[in-house]
């Protein structure tokens, strides 16, 4: 560290004037507004360093000491000191009490393993940066091994971090709006020291309320400034999470929003919803913690609510319910939510963070869920098929995003498998072992379930709480992957739910539907339907207090597990991957999540093969010379019909087995299922994607014979009209947008893939540029005249 | 909802055992209810139980239910869903399912879907606080006015452990009744329901409701109604009757998930 600070200390010398107490502020916020690159805030760690680097050397020694003395105690003493930490501070303004006590929070939980060196540098790197490098610097610490190759990593990833993102509620409003304070980064700076360190720092405490209050005169000038790069650091923290929500279970109304963070435009019904899904159905248990998803409707025009796939218009939630004693509430019990609302189905990441900022939120309070939007604001957007090393509230997760309709397995992912570590290392799309672990008892039932899935049949899951009941949906949903599931499906559906008097009815159900039930009430309102999977043991409630044995389960669906279906099964089961289930189930070997793995590959391999006929018709529809003269317009695909496909599925046969005691007709019974499947809607989905999959591909090759061709060549003996032919082709092409390489990340990935192929990038342009004027030298000289001027 | 509420689903017959309790009326011997046999006859009732908040709903299905009580109940999020059965004089066996209703202002809009094909309804109110029979009334008002027209309505003023004399005098509680029985029991006289004052705590008078509830109900009418009727029709009927052996006694458990448990 100290080599850097000498460094930087020549280019920062000019900053150096300004006042000590604004530089970090200036350094770090002005540079987004003014557009000077990231890099910028680099010289303000020097900067820092240089201009205080004895005393902050010292108090840093003595603010290490002091945290070490912390971490060493066991964690209740650490929680009371913070909280202690936090009243203290409460008599500062609003905005510096936000910044500190989120600095405070970011060592929660304690990171025991710091070695103090590195802390020291890390400490004051993080003193002198911003906030949200230093939440994100010492939880980048947990982990790091103290080699200089880290330390350069810690100094990457500050100078990234080019903006503070600060959320605080406003004290002084009761209602219900948050404001994202002004909060900066320098009482942080000033007021920090004091809390970590205690009693260390006496003499400097005057000195230090000063400094707050003069930068609280000077915050109100900047103002306006500051609003912007709080939109900022909302933008990207949107790029992840809609909101954060609080439901409590209010004793005199029921479930009502205690709290939305940051504040969002969930219309009235939609928070209603959200309320709704928030809880049980029932009280589950006694005392204790649950994670569960959901997948709500929403305004399809909110842009936040734009998933990648074909979900507009939904919203995903991820809860944690906890349910306690307390005997300070009124009737001593403490019944409440933490909701996170995204746009993303990432159930396997989300219900970890939710797991992880759940506990906290709910003993340590409001500081943390600012701690956690800090954490969330600093990551890159999420781009599909990218894997991400998300800090979060100490920890450090890996991630792999999933790719849209490639199922994300172990053997695929980037994860060292020799030390695979299931709480940090996720696939960001399901949970580690759930498909295993719920459907263990019926892993026969699952080629039905396979079968109706593949079909897009109305299926009515029915379970004992509503982690069993989301988890096995977002299984079944994917069971079918790499097929983009064509229709609605509520992971949890309650009776609450706007769309209750919908899909529940007496009529036939609608097709294209799962929804996940936990409530009782649904046994008979939902018997009329042709499919229902019943999934899971009801749990006994917790013996915490003798009388509550619970034989009278309230909350369980009272059944048997398996399959109720007016579906006769065609597909053949597996014996080898049941053999093995079984054997895993027996021996409690190999590990859940391995199980788990295996059971998905082969379903992803099952629908693999299913799709081997589907893909070798539609290969045949794809033109397959593509050349500059190939024709006027870009090449088109042929339609799919289905009398062809069906007449090239019996001359190539089934991949997938069907069951053998059917053999006889074996063909008509695999092109019976193949027909059903060309009727349902998930064959429209993946002949969609399919369609603009080719497409995307052959504008790719278009593009590429249009730029890469030698048309010297081909224009040897052409006529004058073809050759005006591929100008007006290529003028066509150039005045199309260019794509937008920097500007854009966030754009490319909101929109995926679509921007891909079809707009040119600007190597392409100059590529076009050469070919028209080659093109327009070769015309006679009077056209060329009159062309040359367009083009170049 | 359009079917019945109490239907058959075999799966949903889930007994529990309790001991005996020591009210006259006889709970649950349960019954294995998938072997039918001759002799008794079993009907299943559904009921439900509406109140305000915190007046005891909860605590008062689990003492019928279980014959347990907890002095700290955690407030019911939703509803619950439990059975009992009952025997009574005649030897009739008679399975209660049992809606349990959260109380919060919330849950009142979907109350109607735990009520609507009930025969019986238990409306609570606290008789330590007079606002809850003005909220109890509300929900009678209700019922009568939507729920199934023969639907039967047991008021029940819970909690009257708190304000009976207090053996030990040292501990004086300021708890004092609000509502007299003599009030109550004439404004169910008025409205026709049945009354009933009880303590789930100590379990006074909670089997009884449950019992006289089954008395009132008119079985021989929905079962002379459910014969005529064509199977499926009875399916969709309100009410199932399976007959039983007769001199059924002792706990004859039938649980299908397992969990055996003897209270």
């Amino acid at each position: 560290m100290s080599q850097s600070i000498s460094a930087n200390k020549a280019q920062t010398s000019s900053i150096a004037q300004k006042s000590p107490v604004e530089e970090p502020s200036l350094s770090s916020t002005t540079s987004p507004i003014t557009g000077n690159p990231i890099p910028n805030s680099k010289p303000s760690v020097g900067l820092q360093g240089g201009a205080e680097s004895l005393s902050w050397s010292r108090s840093a020694k003595v603010h290490v000491l002091s945290r070490q003395a912390s971490f060493s105690t066991p964690h209740r003493t650490d929680s009371q000191y913070l909280s202690s930490s936090l009243t203290k501070s409460s008599s500062l303004k609003a905005s510096s009490k936000s910044a500190s006590t989120t600095n405070l929070v970011a060592h929660y939980p304690p990171v025991s393993t710091n070695k103090s060196n590195n802390f020291l540098a890390n400490e004051s790197l993080s003193r002198s940066n911003i906030m949200k490098s230093s939440v994100r610097s010492l939880s980048e610490s947990a982990k790091a091994p103290s080699d200089a190759a880290d330390h350069r990593s810690l100094q990457n990833n500050i100078a990234d971090a080019h903006f503070t993102p600060t959320f605080a509620r406003n004290p002084f409003s009761d209602d219900d709006h948050e404001l994202f304070s002004n909060s900066t980064s320098v009482p942080s700076l000033s007021t920090s020291p004091k809390q970590l360190g205690g009693s260390s720092f006496p003499p400097t405490t005057s000195t230090q309320s000063e400094k707050v209050q003069e930068q609280a005169t000077k915050e109100g000038e900047k103002r306006s400034s500051w609003d912007y790069i709080e939109l900022l650091a909302l933008d990207s923290f949107r790029n992840w999470i809609l909101s954060f929500c609080v439901v409590k279970f209010d004793l005199e109304l029921g479930q009502a929003m205690d709290l939305i963070y940051p504040s969002s435009d969930l219309t009235e019904e939609e928070k209603r919803n959200v309320c709704f899904l928030a809880f049980p159905d029932s009280n589950c248990f006694d005392e204790g913690d649950t994670v569960y998803n959901f997948r709500m409707r929403c305004l399809r025009n909110r842009a936040t609510a734009s998933g990648p796939e074909t979900d507009s218009g939904f919203l995903y939630g991820y809860v944690f319910f906890r349910q306690k004693r307390d005997p300070t509430i009124r009737r001593g019990y403490f019944q409440k939510s933490l909701v996170f609302l995204s746009p993303y189905p990432y159930v396997g990441l989300f219900s970890s963070l939710v797991s992880i900022l759940g506990p906290a939120y709910f003993e340590m309070g409001k500081p943390m869920l600012e701690a956690a939007c800090h954490n969330v604001a600093s990551w890159k957007p999420p781009s599909p098929g990218k894997t991400f090393e998300l800090p979060f509230l100490g920890n450090v997760l890996h991630v792999e995003i999933p790719q849209k309709n490639k199922p994300q397995l172990l053997e695929t992912s980037p994860f060292d498998m020799a030390n695979y570590r299931q709480e940090t290392q996720i696939l960001a799309s399901l949970p580690p072992k759930t498909l295993f672990s719920h459907f263990r008892d019926m892993i026969k039932d699952l080629w039905l379930c396979w079968e109706l899935m593949v079909l897009a049949e109305p299926l009515a899951l029915m379970a004992p709480d509503p982690k069993i009941c989301s988890e096995a949906v977002v299984e079944l949903v994917d069971l079918i992957n790499p097929i983009p599931y064509c229709g609605d499906y509520r992971p949890y559906f309650t009776i609450h739910d706007t769309d209750f008097k919908s899909f529940v009815t007496k009529n036939k159900p609608p097709s294209n539907i799962i929804l996940g039930v936990t409530n009782p009430f649904f046994n008979k309102a939902m018997q009329h339907w042709p499919n229902i999977i019943r999934v899971g043991k009801p749990k006994l409630r917790r013996a915490t207090e003798t009388s509550w044995r619970y034989i009278n389960n309230p909350s369980s669906l009272d059944f048997v597990q398996g399959v109720t279906s007016k579906r006769k099964p065609v597909i053949a089961k597996d014996k080898s991957v049941l053999k093995l289930t079984a054997a895993a189930i027996a021996k409690g070997y190999p590990p859940d999540y391995l199980v788990n793995n295996t059971l998905r590959r082969y379903f992803v391999d099952l629908t693999e093969k299913f799709l081997v006929p589907l893909n070798r018709y539609f290969s045949t529809l794809i033109p397959v010379n593509v050349s500059l003269s190939s024709s006027r317009e870009p090449p088109q695909l042929k339609p799919f019909k289905t009398d062809c496909f069906l007449k090239s599925l019996q001359d190539h046969g089934s991949q997938i087995p069907f069951k053998s005691k059917i053999s006889a007709t074996s063909t008509e019974v695999y092109v019976n299922f193949y027909q059903q499947f060309l009727k349902c809607g998930n064959f429209a989905t993946w002949l969609h994607q399919r369609t603009i999959e080719a497409q995307s591909e052959l504008r790719r090759r278009y593009l590429q014979v249009l730029c890469e061709d030698d048309v010297r060549k081909w224009m040897f003996g052409k006529d004058e009209v073809e050759l005006i032919d591929l100008l007006v082709r290529i003028k066509d092409e150039l005045k199309t947008p260019m794509q937008t390489t920097d500007a854009g990340q966030q754009i490319s990935t909101r929109s995926a893939d679509i921007t891909d192929n079809s707009l040119l990038t600007a190597k392409q342009r100059d590529k076009l540029k050469v070919q028209a004027r080659i093109l327009v030298s070769g015309l006679p000289k009077d056209l060329r005249d009159s062309l040359a001027v367009n083009f170049l | 909802m359009s079917n019945s509420g109490r239907a058959i689903t075999e799966s949903i017959t889930r007994t529990s055992e309790s001991t005996p309790s020591p009210a006259s009326a006889k709970p649950v011997q349960a019954v294995p209810s998938r072997h039918k046999r001759f002799g008794s006859i079993r009907v299943e009732y559904l009921s439900s139980l509406l109140s305000e908040a915190a007046v005891g709903k909860s605590s008062l299905v689990l003492r019928f239910v279980n014959n347990e009580f907890s002095e700290n109940k955690e407030p019911t999020i939703g509803a619950a869903f439990l059975t009992q059965k009952c025997r009574l004089e005649d030897n009739k066996v008679i399975k209660f399912e049992i809606w349990d209703t959260a109380g919060q202002e919330r849950f009142h809009s979907l109350a109607p879907m735990y009520y609507r094909n009930a025969q019986a309804a238990v409306v609570v109110y606290d008789v330590t606080k007079a606002a809850s029979l003005d909220k109890a009334k509300s929900w009678v008002k209700e019922l009568q006015r939507q729920a199934n027209p023969n639907i039967v309505i047991a008021l029940a003023g819970n909690k009257i452990d708190l304000v009976e004399p207090q053996e030990d005098s040292e501990v004086l509680s300021n708890i004092f009744r609000e509502v007299p029985t003599e009030e109550a029991k004439a404004y169910a006289l008025e409205a026709g329901l049945l009354f009933f004052e009880t303590s789930a705590k100590k379990g006074e008078g909670v089997v009884n409701v449950f019992t006289e509830i089954a008395k009132k109900i008119p079985v021989e009418h929905i079962m002379s109604a459910n014969r005529s009727g064509s199977r499926n029709i009875l399916n969709q009927s309100s009410s199932r009757i399976d007959f039983q052996p007769d001199g059924l006694n002792g706990p004859i458990g039938r649980r299908t998930d397992g969990s055996a448990c003897n209270c």
